[in-house]
């Protein structure tokens, strides 16, 4: 009997030292190895209670990862990001590095010791990875633009942090709703198929490529993307192009200004089929652009496949499924949050 | 011998510094009147202040008994012309094209020349003997045939009272003679008063009717060539012992002691440049 | 004597030359475009606007392309490259220098930065980035005078000098308001406007244009011969009866209006103001009653091609900007070395 106790006994340490690892591991931690998304070999040591994030999406991917007390230093426009001060107050009290377009603060953000600092590839992002590993900073590379790639950041940052669960819960979260949109839309008739211009933050002639994520909102949503053969960054476009393309719906980024749209009142385009139709839509929400790489973009395509396929959708309840799915990320609903939909263009 | 030009008490200060004092001379039509002066004494700018180029801080100018700064820039460009020294113009316009502007105080704004205006030009370019350089580039021929050319502007101008500024520099040895002849031509026979800042005194001495000696701001001596050109006032002008030499019986030429006295073998130590 | 005609027989003929050239290239522009309009419904559509019949429903949407993106577009074009030319025309002579372009006193770097702060600000007005764009090209010009006014030397290099000052003040004005606006929101906007462009062009733009432009082409025509003299220089100007600064302010004020305008409406379009005069000299002699009008044509020929090139070579727009750098750069080039003993530079 004591055998079979001492074998339970066992058996019970060595649970609780396993869960216990995983708990209290930022003290035990064992160092790991990863390769990051620009394929570079880093090592990482130990804790990582202080990361440090250098543009937007890395902010968003560590946020949905709950890891937001952790951040000690954050890319300077986030500070003031609404959804970032929503689900994490004290962000504005976060140290601000600079962002990358107008350039990082090297010198302040090795003054921060930080644990690890996750970067973007472009710009300078690599060459700033290779002097932050010459210090013995962690520094791993991301590039979140893509359904998959965003899911492997949020892995990746996952890993380097110590969770070794195989997928975040976030990552599961957007297959859900992906999932979700290609099974109702799988058996969609192609003459049924809408084409759809995404018009940028540039201006209503300014539209993305097939290489961007909004190009994969579109398709993943049962939308061919009139764009789809640019390649490259944002395009600009002549406004008889989009006569030519004329597409069944448009959507206009986040980020517009909105005398930008009153463009659309221009009698030259009355006749595009969208306009015409009344079928312009800004990109939800309020508190976050879903047509920015971010977690949340899983969302814009399940907004739009129900926009404009809505007999395939017509039991989702648009607004529950969202509410939820920021819950889940972030622990707080879409409406707690104090954001809206917000979908209308005026023009 | 009419009075066509005159200043009195002219004054004029450059960031504080005076430049001319108490200038008063008088131009007579038909004859050559040249200014002689050492370099900074104030020639040329009391050559740009008598056109109005430059505004005068005290002092009158009249021009055929009419105040000059009561006239607007065109009226005193038809009594007055100025001839610059010859220069490289930046546009390669042509010959013919740089003589018709003179034609411009006779132009309203938005008025451009015609046929009888490029006659005028021809014809000033031919009296001065010059009529093959009216098609050519002006900034490809030579030094002295430019500033034939922009005599020939001046003539083109028409007024009766042509100033030129050293004309003479930068011209070869014999155009020099060509050009002041030319000069002295034109005084004679279309009766202009040409009024020239000269740097060599024997060039006044052998074309000019009229001189005035500016030194330091102020007029040292004036009046017909015959009365003003003498050995002491010369000497004093350039204050370096003059000697004259008299060709002709009556035209003295100056030239410094120490050359005439034939002792060129020899440099005195103590002369020197002033 | 050879009887010379003041307005030479070749003169004229090179002018009526390059008016058939630019009408041949208007009507080739009017034709082409990413969306395609049968030959014979062209014709349709201009007779029906001449008549004033409606339009068949079929030709519609071709109406709309033709008429209100097409042509407003391609008469832009006509107006800003003639406007852009003959400004640098004019600011080549006044400032004696064959390497001025209309930029000098700051008005471009003026206007992209009142264009950038209209952007930037919270106020959602559609007429505030054009008005404030405007605004500030013209008070660039105006500090760029009053500095050179105010060091006091005539030397006409006294106002390159201070406009020089004046367009680095702006250009840093606009490095500083695009490092604090938002990365996202605000500074695609501003690049999007830093880069000149007619893809826009709407006929209200080209109705507040074509005034300033026409005006601005009429009265530099009528004082080519006045601008002849002021090459020259202030002392000869003058003692040609010529009042230089009066002058000088004159054209710096109308230029900076035509070239204001321009900016504002389609943002920077370089080369034009620099290239297009040497040009029109090449052909017509220096001389600017002769050069101006076939300054203004050569603008309004060459800008016109480049963004029909723009517009149509492929799916995406290219800037404009670039086919006039490729372009102007060789031709540039080429005419320096053709012109070398003219005694030109």
């Amino acid at each position: 009997m004591a055998q079979k106790t001492g074998v339970w006994m066992s058996i019970f340490m060595l649970i609780i030292l396993g869960s216990g690892g995983a708990s209290m591991g930022q003290e035990h931690l064992k160092p790991r190895m990863l390769i990051d998304q620009a394929g570079r070999r880093v090592e990482i040591p130990g804790v990582t209670n202080k990361i440090v994030t250098t543009f937007k999406p890395a902010t968003l991917c560590v946020l949905a990862l709950r890891l937001a007390p952790r951040l000690i230093g954050v890319d300077t426009s986030s500070k003031q990001d609404k959804l970032s001060k929503a689900v994490f107050p004290g962000i504005t009290r976060v140290a601000g590095v600079g962002n990358k377009s107008m350039g990082i603060n090297f010198e302040t953000l090795v003054s921060l010791e930080p644990d690890l600092v996750i970067l973007y590839s472009q710009k300078d992002g690599l060459q700033m990875a290779d002097r932050l590993a010459a210090l013995g900073i962690p520094a791993i590379v991301i590039l979140p633009e893509t359904f998959e790639t965003i899911q492997t950041s949020l892995a990746l940052i996952a890993r380097a942090v110590g969770e070794e669960t195989p997928l975040p819960a976030v990552a599961r979260h957007m297959d859900l709703i992906l999932d979700l949109i290609r099974n109702r839309l799988k058996n969609l008739p192609p003459k049924e198929r809408k084409t759809g211009y995404f018009a940028s933050s540039r201006g209503i002639f300014s539209t993305t490529t097939g290489n961007m994520i909004q190009h994969e909102i579109f398709t993943t949503a049962g939308i061919d993307n009139v764009s789809g053969s640019l390649a490259g960054y944002f395009q600009d476009i002549s406004p008889e192009q989009l006569f030519r393309w004329n597409p069944d719906i448009m959507v206009l980024s986040r980020h517009m200004k909105r005398t930008e749209t009153t463009r659309l009142a221009n009698k030259a385009l009355s006749q595009v089929s969208a306009i015409s139709t009344d079928r312009v839509y800004r990109c939800p929400s309020s508190l976050s652009p879903w047509d920015f790489p971010s977690p949340l973009s899983v969302l814009a395509s399940l907004w739009l496949a129900k926009r404009v396929y809505p007999t395939y959708f017509s039991d989702i309840d648009l607004a529950d499924t969202v509410n939820d799915f920021h819950k889940a990320l972030f622990g707080k609903t879409l409406d707690q949050m104090g954001g809206l939909m917000d979908e209308a263009v005026q023009w | 011998m009419a009075v066509t030009l005159e200043c009195r008490d002219l004054g004029f200060t450059y960031q504080n510094l005076p430049v001319l004092d108490g200038i008063s001379v008088q131009i007579h039509s038909g004859r050559f009147c040249a200014i002689l002066g050492r370099n900074g004494s104030g020639k040329t700018t009391l050559l740009h202040c008598l056109n109005r180029i430059l505004s005068p801080d005290t002092g009158k100018i009249w021009v055929h008994d009419q105040d000059i700064q009561a006239m607007d820039p065109k009226k005193i460009a038809q009594q007055i012309s100025l001839v610059p020294q010859e220069h490289l113009d930046f546009f390669p316009y042509r010959v013919l094209d740089v003589v018709v502007m003179g034609r411009a105080p006779y132009l309203r704004m938005v008025q451009r020349p015609d046929r009888s205006d490029y006659q005028l030009a021809r014809k000033a370019l031919c009296f001065l003997n010059a009529d093959y350089l009216a098609p050519k580039n002006f900034n490809r021929i030579s030094g002295g045939e430019r500033q034939m050319c922009l005599l020939a502007r001046a003539v083109t101008q028409g007024a009766g009272i042509m100033l030129l500024d050293e004309p003479t520099n930068h011209l070869d040895f014999n155009n020099q003679y060509h050009l002041l002849t030319a000069m002295k031509s034109l005084c004679r026979s279309k009766n202009i008063s040409i009024v020239a800042t000269l740097h060599d005194p024997n060039m006044a001495a052998l074309f000019a009717d009229d001189l005035i000696l500016i030194k330091k701001g102020g007029i040292l001596a004036q009046g017909p060539v015959g009365e003003v050109m003498t050995q002491t006032l010369v000497s004093a002008l350039y204050e370096t012992p003059l000697g004259q030499v008299s060709i002709h019986g009556h035209k003295k030429l100056f030239f410094p002691q120490t050359v005439l006295t034939g002792l060129t073998d020899r440099i005195e130590t103590k002369d020197t440049i002033k | 004597m050879v009887r010379r005609r003041p307005f030479s027989i070749k003169a004229k003929g090179t002018l009526l030359a390059l008016t058939l050239l630019l009408a041949i290239v208007f009507l080739a522009s009017v034709s082409m475009g990413r969306v395609f309009i049968h030959g014979a419904d062209l014709f349709t559509l201009v007779v029906n606007f001449i008549s004033g019949n409606g339009t068949p429903l079929d030709l519609l949407s071709q109406e709309l392309v033709f008429w209100w993106i097409r042509v407003p577009r391609c008469v832009m074009a006509i107006l800003v490259g003639a406007g852009l030319a003959i400004s640098g025309a004019v600011y080549q002579a006044l400032f004696r220098n064959p390497l001025v372009s209309p930029d000098i006193l700051g008005v471009s770097a003026g206007c992209t930065f009142g264009a950038a702060l209209g952007l930037v600000s919270p106020f959602d007005s559609f007429y505030l980035v054009h008005v404030m764009s405007f605004g500030f090209g013209l008070a660039a010009v105006s500090m760029s005078v009053a500095l050179a006014r105010l060091i006091g030397v005539k030397a006409v290099m006294i106002l390159v000098l201070a406009g020089m000052v004046v367009l680095s003040f702006f250009n840093a004005l606009l490095m500083v308001l695009k490092y604090f606006s938002d990365p996202y929101e605000q500074l695609p906007s501003i690049i999007f406007w830093v880069m000149g462009s007619l893809s826009r062009v709407t006929w209200d733009n080209v109705l507040v244009m074509a005034p300033f432009t026409l005006v601005g082409i009429v009265l530099f025509i009528a004082l080519g011969f006045r601008l002849n003299i002021l090459s020259l220089g202030d002392i000869q100007a003058q003692s040609l009866g010529l009042s230089p600064v009066l002058f000088r302010r004159l054209l710096i004020v109308a230029s900076s209006f035509m070239v204001a305008i321009s900016v504002a409406t389609c943002g920077q379009i370089a080369w034009i103001g620099l290239i297009i005069p040497h040009m029109a000299r090449a052909i017509a002699g220096p001389g600017h009653e002769r050069m101006i009008p076939i300054t203004a044509l050569l603008g309004a020929i060459f800008l016109l091609t480049a963004d029909t090139i723009a517009r149509t070579l492929s799916t995406a727009e290219i800037p404009v900007g670039i086919i006039t750098a490729l372009t102007g750069a060789p031709v540039f080039g080429y005419l320096m070395i053709k012109n070398r003993g003219s005694g030109w530079l």
